[in-house]
């Protein structure tokens, strides 16, 4: 079977045993992960069903970015399915909104890359995550607060910017 | 080999993540955030318009409420998040708003894209909601006292000793024009005070019926609507009396202006007055009539206005008026 095939070992964990995947970042360090965390990811899920040796290249993903990413998968992939308005599920969702809350305390350069990461990897929760966080700090800002922020350029040329804030400034008129 | 070491900030290159992925990102940001965001860059203004953002442009017709829904109710959270609407009207499309400039503020009249706020202290503030530029108005406790923002609006704040609700300030000129701006504050019972841009303090404008009682003037004629038309603060009074004060005269005593030959009216049927400057700069003054049935539960929204009463509107008269013969015509709708 496909999956056999790609899966490079069992570990224990809680008492049970569980597949491991190995995982090769574009810096070629390798990340032995449980394949259920794995598996959040839709590109590495299909990469273990097509099978194959020597771990999963991710050529697109470096080392320090793939380290988040798979803490996040851990995390999510750790959280059992709780039964739905019971007091566990509700803590369960407490401590997971504070976890990914932590994650995203990271500077303007690791979020791009986490972004383009779980975008590659199509980790759904994370893009989710990541494009909120971007969202937050795009909320309330000025385009030239935007701009410095993210450290974008301005290419409009003076006389088109005054097309635009003659255009935005009467949008109530 | 480089002759000087450069300090380099590390280059994100924003501007290259997918355009879906933008798209994503500016689902979870408000209309008003997506036009400050196209605005950044070329690129980024592309991306607004490949994913069909919507971006509120010149000539855009829009309302603004306290929520994106047409009850307009109010509740508590979104006074403290700082949520409205925003409702174009030519295209048909409502949307939810955040500013934190109207955080556990409220706003009590605007023009353009300026709206007059206020929290429960009455510290008066211009926000334009685009540019998030804030200018703060005189506080009335210069040379006004006993104002209180009516109890609707916020039942727990009284200002002792006497009260005077605040009904709308009229914003007849933005901080954008080139004298700055210019507002007045109309009470609920019929006092207005004028300021503008570098004066510091409230002018009380006399009233045409001011009545002194026990140290409490109070105005029996309630005025309904304001405005200034070239040099001249204008209102309007719920009979249809209008009243005129020249604002560069000795003192603010009001003139009687004629008034229209409104449509005599049956008896049941009401009547409210706006003023209005026509595009080609004519005062207009429109009068409405109506129906009230009593169930009008309006008094439970955040922004409430006396004009709002009807719950049937019948009919609309419009009148010009002629500054060389001092007379009104019937000005086509």
């Amino acid at each position: 079977m496909a999956a056999a095939d790609s899966c490079d070992g069992i570990s224990t964990s809680g008492g049970g045993w569980e597949k491991t995947v190995t995982l090769v970042s574009s810096d070629d360090a390798r990340f032995e992960v449980r394949e259920a965390a794995a598996s959040l990811s839709q590109t590495v899920r299909r990469m273990i069903r097509a099978g194959g040796d020597g771990g999963i290249p991710l050529p697109k993903v470096d080392a320090r970015t793939l380290s988040t990413v798979l803490e996040y998968c851990n995390k999510h992939a750790a959280v059992p399915a709780p039964a739905p308005e019971s007091s566990s599920a509700e803590a369960a969702a407490v401590d997971l909104e504070w976890f990914d809350k932590e994650l995203m305390h990271v500077d303007l350069a690791t979020l791009c890359s986490l972004i383009r990461a779980a975008d590659y990897l199509e980790v759904a929760g994370l893009l989710d995550l990541t494009c909120k966080t971007v969202a937050d700090m795009i909320k309330s800002k000025t385009a030239e607060e935007i701009r410095q922020m993210f450290g974008i350029q301005n290419d409009f040329t003076p006389e088109e910017e005054e097309q635009l804030s003659r255009e935005n400034a009467g949008v109530f008129e | 080999m480089l002759s000087s070491i450069m300090l380099v900030m590390p280059t994100v290159q924003w501007c290259e993540l997918h355009t879906e992925i933008w798209g994503e990102i500016i689902s979870h940001i408000d209309v008003l955030d997506v036009m400050s965001f196209s605005t950044t860059c070329k690129s980024l203004e592309s991306v607004c318009k490949t994913l069909r953002a919507t971006i509120l442009k010149l000539g855009s017709a829009i309302l603004v409420t306290c929520q994106p829904d047409q009850d307009g109710l109010w509740t508590k959270d979104d006074l403290k998040t700082g949520k409205f609407g925003l409702h174009d009207i030519f295209n048909a499309l409502s949307f939810c708003c955040v500013n934190e400039g109207l955080q556990r503020r409220i706003w009590l009249g605007g023009k353009g894209d300026w709206l007059v706020t206020t929290n429960t202290s009455l510290d008066l503030e211009v926000l334009n909601p685009i540019t998030r530029t804030k200018v703060p108005l005189p506080s009335f406790g210069n040379n006004l006292s006993g104002i209180e923002l009516p109890s609707y609006r916020e039942p727990n704040v009284i200002f002792p000793p006497f009260a005077r609700d605040v009904a709308h300030v009229i914003l007849s000129q933005t901080p954008s024009h080139t004298d700055g701006y210019e507002a007045i504050t109309l009470f609920s019972d019929g006092l207005l005070a004028y300021t503008a841009q570098g004066e510091n303090i409230w002018r009380v404008l006399k009233n045409p019926t001011d009545h002194d009682d026990n140290a409490y003037n109070y105005y029996p004629k309630v005025l309904l609507d304001v405005i200034v038309y070239r040099g001249w603060v204008i209102a309007v009074e719920e009979d249809g009396d209008i009243f005129a004060w020249d604002m560069s005269g000795p003192d603010l005593t009001p003139v009687h202006v004629p008034t229209p030959e409104t449509t005599p009216s049956e008896e049941e049927v009401e009547h409210v007055f706006y003023l209005a400057i026509s595009p080609s700069d004519q005062l207009i003054l429109a009068c409405l009539y109506g129906h009230v049935f009593g169930h009008n539960s309006n008094r439970n929204k955040m922004v409430w206005n006396e004009h709002d009463r009807f719950e049937q509107l019948d009919s609309i008269s419009m009148f010009g008026f002629d500054e060389a013969n001092v007379t009104w015509s019937i000005h086509p709708l």
